[in-house]
């Protein structure tokens, strides 16, 4: 079989399960909140119920378990066929996700891309030109190629885990049906988003992805946190995507179209031509703040961290795993671009440029500072959160600016190899969090656990293997795909980057070891009651943390160095096809580091995190309230406030944007609308009303059958004297005079 | 000079689809009179009127009536268009209608001959036939806005529209006739040949008079500042009416705006008009996008989107290409479907013709109502421009146009409105889908009639935003029979 016949099946497997737990969950709960149905003929009136039970319970978090630990029953129709589709669905799409891997392997032997064209969706024609010749042709068409096998195969596969994982965790909650057809969905787009063989397809899935994020934060929809979190991401992402939309404009502009293939042929081919002037690196920025929104990048990140309101295998599959790469898989997709921006920016700067000229000439730089300082800020702000699901949020947040660190010091193998084995820890670790918070019945509060290492035995272990891969301890995944970007970031000239990423090594090493400790050691720090309802989660959801756990363990010996393994980088040989050969001038020297610096580079690393680890063990050590780190939040307060409350960014931005630019400016504007136009309807309305009585009473009396005509002509008439009457309507005529002459006006000083 | 005229078949067929329309509205208002029991009957007489004048659109391209009328492939598109929300309004409407026993035979034949006058409107090459044409369009509209005469705010409604209506009537007559009396002649293929190869709109007197008709052409396309009138009366009148007042006026008053500029200027705009028009769009844009935000009534809302979108439309006007004309064409023919599929959608899920439409009412009636509360949230995509809607492709297209003509700034600016409007689409599906029903609302019956309605629009949104070759097809071929430059 050819890999052309697999690659449409992949995504459509996903939508096929959509529209099957689509449609039964609007079947059976279609008139469920329609008070003049028929009732109770399929319990629906008790699922309604327990909605009230569920809101009234714990506030303020996923409001996982709503039935569990609460008593009462919650039936859920059909739940039989939607815990078979949804995995279902998702597994096929993993299986023929493999099976065109392997078929594109053999035809290809991994060298080159196969694409295949479903049909033209913006047909080019002789009129729909572009800059003369070039003309503008879209198809949906879909590729693969070594970064979109990477992509599918642990996307597919995660997003299975994660289908049987909510079989168990959801197993209570009365949208189940609408969880899965939203789930399906969005392995649907995220996969339309990595098989897009252009960037118009790309941006169908992207969008796609952006939708269904959108609508599994706000799942718990009767919570107004919920919805409002959810709205946050979509504002946030809508903000990215107008980056999105110009840099999709500006790759048209100059190539005349977005077909990957023939855009980076072209650009391969002819650097100079695009770049001069900074078309691309004006293209790559544009990208980059669409990359910023998906990704949760500083301006943009702040809705992450919110989106943690949905359920817990959202945050796993959608804000851990696959969803917020996109970002970096778009950035790495486009290399071509970012890299011509570098050497541009370099040829026209010299090697010595300041900082400030580099940041507004090479897109890259851009890339890496963003990233960076992101990492470090995220990891900060990680320190002093105590809502478990809130720390590995910001750990996300930290840990996609690692990924776009080394993107921008253009190692994107190294940045992809993160976003692969990233995708494995913490997707293990969000899984393994929503199974403590399963386990105490939605409670997500760390001060509120402690000890529960005995009690929850296969969580606890899954969790400390993901957190020792995350803390980067030798041996182990994140080990191998962080320190490849922290020695390329410091080989590539970015030093004080490097550092601050090392750093950053060390807070996130302390504050995931904060999460373990007070999550699974000491005492238990909840009530009797609770403690008694502590149990394992079932096995649908402990495999798949052993098997994601696993992955954690593994992942990273795709990519173990060449300076260790004495033979060449497993990883970077197998993305090699797509970073093609720039034109001759246009490749940077590659940069060589001896041996001894990659060590020492490695070393420090390693260090770094065998103090952060230490650190955090000692602190979170002995009796809760916790000694050393109250004593240190004592000493610094308004440092630990800033912290704590996330640097109050929130509400700087709720401050700036929301109250004063938009309500204010919207306010304004209204204020005008209601002085000059609903003023003026209200007065009128008055007198109207008055007419209208007068005017029905005459109705009543003179215009019963064959006047009517005759009355209808008296009442507009007489209706429309009042209306005349009112000043209004000459406000409006006043109003479109004035716009004549200022029409007039403009066409004066224009010509 | 002794004017003899001959008449043949012909000039009557290509005038036919008008003929039959006004014909069936008088079937419709007579029957209304001599036989009453035979209402329930006169949707499907309307409908059955608008099929057969679809059918008997099948004119041969060319001038008739000594040249005062001209078909093409251009208005045999805007015929489609027309037939299309008629057929629409007629199916979605009924049930409103009826619901307060206002399904009256004159409804239907006001809306019949209004479509019939815009028809002609846009074959008129006569710039009097154009006028002819936009006064039977506007009265029937005047009438229909108060249509609920014993409501207050319709009775608002339909004097305000009629005064200014009159208003702006009186200008396109002013602009008209500066036109002839500078340039000698009101037919506009004649027009076309005296402005000759360069463009003639550097003179005081034609641009005053060209000034008056876009303003006049600007007043149907709501733009700011001819908008006042749009909130009010998209209030007020009735939800069928309105449906189709929004959508298919307007797209007959660009394409209208574009032939007239086409023949005053076939060289293509020069400085002052590029950036006044896009000026006008600009402004319309921003304005409606913004105080659309602060709307809690939906129709309001809708008024205020309907000028931000007749904003986006303009960008097609200002960048006055054949490729933009295409992309005009599409955008105006998918905003015809997906506003039409707003407006209805409206009218189910409220209250009724006679009380507010207001956003609160929406709360919740996701689950109650799943397929107009489908239709309005796919038209609420549709209208914010996401794929895989018509109006991304329509808006794509548009912009594309412009860029393509140097105007980046103009695109940004469209780009930018509609960021602003996710604001307000969005939080449409979000009382949908995400509120708790608030008070209790008594919904209208839903028909098969308004059931066909919603897979139609539904169809038609999603269809031509997946696989758009076809319409993008018949734009193209539409679009040819306006002679613009290519590029400039």
């Amino acid at each position: 079989m050819k890999a052309e016949t697999f690659l449409p099946w992949i995504p459509l497997f996903p939508f096929i399960g959509f529209l099957i737990n689509g449609l039964l969950y609007l079947v059976s709960h279609s008139k469920m909140g329609d008070k003049d149905a028929p009732k109770g003929s399929h319990g629906h009136g008790e699922g309604h119920d327990s909605h009230g039970h569920d809101a009234a319970s714990h506030d303020g978090h996923d409001s996982h378990g709503g039935g569990h630990g609460h008593g009462g029953h919650v039936d859920i129709p059909f739940k039989a066929v939607h815990s078979l589709v949804g995995p279902i669905a998702s597994g096929l799409s993993c299986l023929f996700s493999l099976l065109a891997i392997l078929a594109w392997w053999q035809e290809t032997g991994g060298h080159h891309e196969i694409v295949v064209k479903l049909w033209t969706w913006v047909p080019a024609g002789e009129n729909l030109t572009w800059f003369g010749a070039k003309t503008l042709e879209f198809d949906v068409a879909f590729r693969i190629d070594p970064l979109t096998a990477l992509m599918i195969g642990f996307v597919s596969f995660i997003g299975t885990l994660i289908h049987v994982y909510s079989v168990g965790y959801m197993g209570h909650d009365e949208g189940y049906g609408r969880f899965f057809a939203y789930l399906n969905l969005f392995m649907f787009s995220m996969l339309v988003l990595v098989l897009g063989a252009n960037l118009g397809i790309l941006f169908v899935g992207w969008e796609g992805v952006g939708l269904c994020s959108y609508l599994l934060i706000g799942y718990y929809y009767q919570k107004d946190f919920a919805a409002d979190a959810g709205k946050k991401a979509f504002v946030m992402n809508r903000i990215g995507d107008v980056g999105f939309i110009l840099g999709l404009f500006a790759c048209t502009a100059m190539f005349g179209t977005i077909d990957f293939t023939k855009m980076f042929e072209a650009a391969a081919k002819d650097p100079g031509t695009y770049a001069a002037g900074g078309a691309v690196t004006a293209a790559c920025i544009a990208l980059f703040i669409g990359a910023c929104g998906k990704s949760a990048q500083i301006p943009l990140y702040v809705w992450l961290p919110d989106a943690m309101a949905g359920p817990t295998p959202v945050s796993a599959l959608i804000h851990a795993a696959t969803m917020v790469t996109a970002g970096v898989y778009m950035v790495a997709r486009c290399n071509v671009l970012f890299r011509i921006s570098h050497e541009w920016a370099v040829k026209t700067l010299g090697e010595n440029a300041s900082v400030f000229a580099m940041l507004t000439h090479d897109a890259s730089y851009v890339v890496a500072v963003v990233g960076g300082v992101t990492a470090f800020f995220a990891a900060t702000i990680g320190l002093a959160q105590t809502d478990i699901k809130k720390v590995l949020a910001y750990s996300t947040v930290s840990q996609l600016g690692y990924m776009f660190l080394g993107c921008g010091s253009l190692a994107f193998g190294a940045g992809m190899f993160h976003v692969f084995t990233h995708a494995w820890f913490k997707a293990c670790l969000f899984l393994g969090s929503g199974s403590v918070i399963h386990a105490l019945s939605g409670e997500q509060e760390m001060t509120r656990m402690g000890g529960l290492k005995n009690l929850v035995p296969h969580t606890y272990r899954t969790m400390f293997i993901s957190t020792l891969a995350i803390a980067g301890v030798p041996f182990l995944s994140g080990f191998f795909s962080k320190d490849a970007i922290l020695a390329e970031t410091f080989i590539n000239g970015h030093p004080i980057l490097w550092a601050l990423a090392v750093l950053t090594a060390g807070l996130t090493a302390f504050y995931m070891f904060r999460l373990v400790k007070m999550t699974f050691y000491g005492e238990f720090r909840g009530t009797k009651e609770e403690l008694a309802h502590v149990h394992e989660s079932p096995a649908t959801m402990t495999i798949p943390l052993w098997i994601l756990a696993g992955g954690a363990i593994v992942a990273g010996y795709l990519g173990i160095p060449k300076f260790i393994l004495g033979k060449e980088n497993a990883w970077e040989k197998f993305l090699e096809p797509i970073f093609p050969p720039l034109a001759a001038g246009w490749m940077p020297e590659p940069h060589h580091a001896s041996h001894a610096l990659e060590w020492g580079l490695m070393m420090t690393s390693v260090v770094v995190a065998g103090i952060g680890i230490a650190l955090g063990w000692a602190f979170y050590s002995g009796a809760y309230p916790f000694a050393t780190p109250g004593k240190i939040a004592g000493a610094l307060p308004g440092l630990y406030r800033w912290v704590r409350n996330k640097y109050f960014v929130d509400e700087a931005y709720e401050w700036l944007f929301v109250d004063r630019l938009i309500k204010k400016f919207g306010r304004f504007l209204w204020e005008v609308d209601a002085r000059f136009v609903d003023g003026a309807v209200n007065g009128s309305r008055h007198l109207t009303v008055g007419g209208a009585h007068v005017s029905s009473w005459f109705d009543k009396v003179f215009v019963d059958g064959a006047v009517n005509g005759v009355a209808n002509v008296l009442q507009t008439a007489w209706r429309g004297h009042r209306s005349l009457q009112s000043g209004q309507t000459q406000g409006y005529a006043l109003a479109m005079t004035f716009g004549i002459f200022g029409l007039v006006c403009i066409y004066l000083i224009l010509s | 000079m002794p004017i003899s005229i001959q008449l043949t078949s012909a000039d009557f067929w290509a005038v036919a689809p008008e003929l039959i329309l006004v014909a069936t509205g008088l079937l419709l208002v007579l029957l209304d009179a001599f036989a009453k029991f035979s209402r329930p009957s006169f949707p499907y007489i309307a409908l059955a009127g608008v099929v057969i004048a679809n059918f008997s659109s099948h004119y041969t391209p060319g001038k008739f009536f000594a040249g005062a009328i001209e078909a093409s492939d251009l208005t045999r598109f805007v015929d489609l268009l027309t037939l299309m929300a008629l057929a629409l309004a007629i199916l979605g409407g009924t049930a409103l209608l009826q619901r307060d026993n206002k399904g009256h035979g004159e409804f239907f034949g006001l809306l019949l001959w209004s479509a019939s006058g815009l028809m002609l409107m846009v074959k008129g090459n006569d710039l009097l036939i154009v006028f002819l044409g936009l006064e039977l369009m506007s009265f029937g509209l005047y009438v229909l806005a108060a249509w609920y005469r014993e409501l207050p705010e319709a009775v608002e409604a339909g004097m305000k529209y009629f005064l200014m209506g009159a208003f702006s009537s009186a200008f396109l007559l002013f602009g008209i006739a500066t036109i002839y009396g500078r340039m000698g002649s009101t037919q506009l293929a004649k027009l076309a040949e005296l402005s000759g190869t360069h463009s003639p709109l550097l003179d005081p007197l034609l641009a005053l008079g060209l000034l008056a008709v876009i303003a006049a052409l600007g007043f149907k396309l709501s733009l700011v500042p001819f908008h006042s009138w749009a909130p009010d009366v998209y209030q007020g009148m009735t939800t069928p009416a309105i449906a189709f007042l929004s959508t298919a006026p307007k797209a007959a008053a660009a394409i209208v705006m574009v032939r007239v500029l086409q023949a005053l200027a076939p060289a293509g705009l020069g400085e002052p008009w590029t950036p006044l028009l896009a000026i006008l769009a600009t402004i319309s844009i921003l304005y409606g996008n913004v105080v659309a935000l602060a709307q809690r009534d939906l129709k309001r809302m809708l008024a205020y989107s309907g000028i931000a979108q007749m904003g986006y439309a303009a960008i097609g006007l200002a960048t006055f290409t054949k490729d933009a004309f295409e992309g005009l064409l599409f955008f105006l023919a998918g905003y015809l479907i997906t506003n039409i599929a707003a407006f209805l959608a409206v009218g189910v899920l409220s209250n009724g013709e006679k009380g507010p439409h207001t956003l609160a009412d929406l709360s919740g009636l996701g689950k109650k109502r799943p397929g107009p509360a489908w239709v309005l949230t796919i038209a609420m995509i549709s209208l914010t421009g996401l794929p895989p809607t018509v109006g991304f492709i329509g808006k794509l297209v548009v912009f594309k146009a412009a860029v393509d003509q140097g105007l980046v700034w103009l695109t940004i600016v469209g780009v930018f409105g509609s960021l602003i409007s996710v604001g307000y689409y969005l939080r449409v599906v979000y009382f949908l889908w995400m509120k708790e029903p608030g008070r209790e609302v008594n919904l209208p019956e839903e028909d098969v009639l308004s059931g066909a309605s919603y897979l139609l629009v539904m169809a038609g949104m999603l269809i031509l935003g997946i696989a758009p070759k076809a319409l993008l097809d018949l734009a193209r071929a539409a679009a040819s029979a306006v002679s613009l430059a290519a590029l400039r």
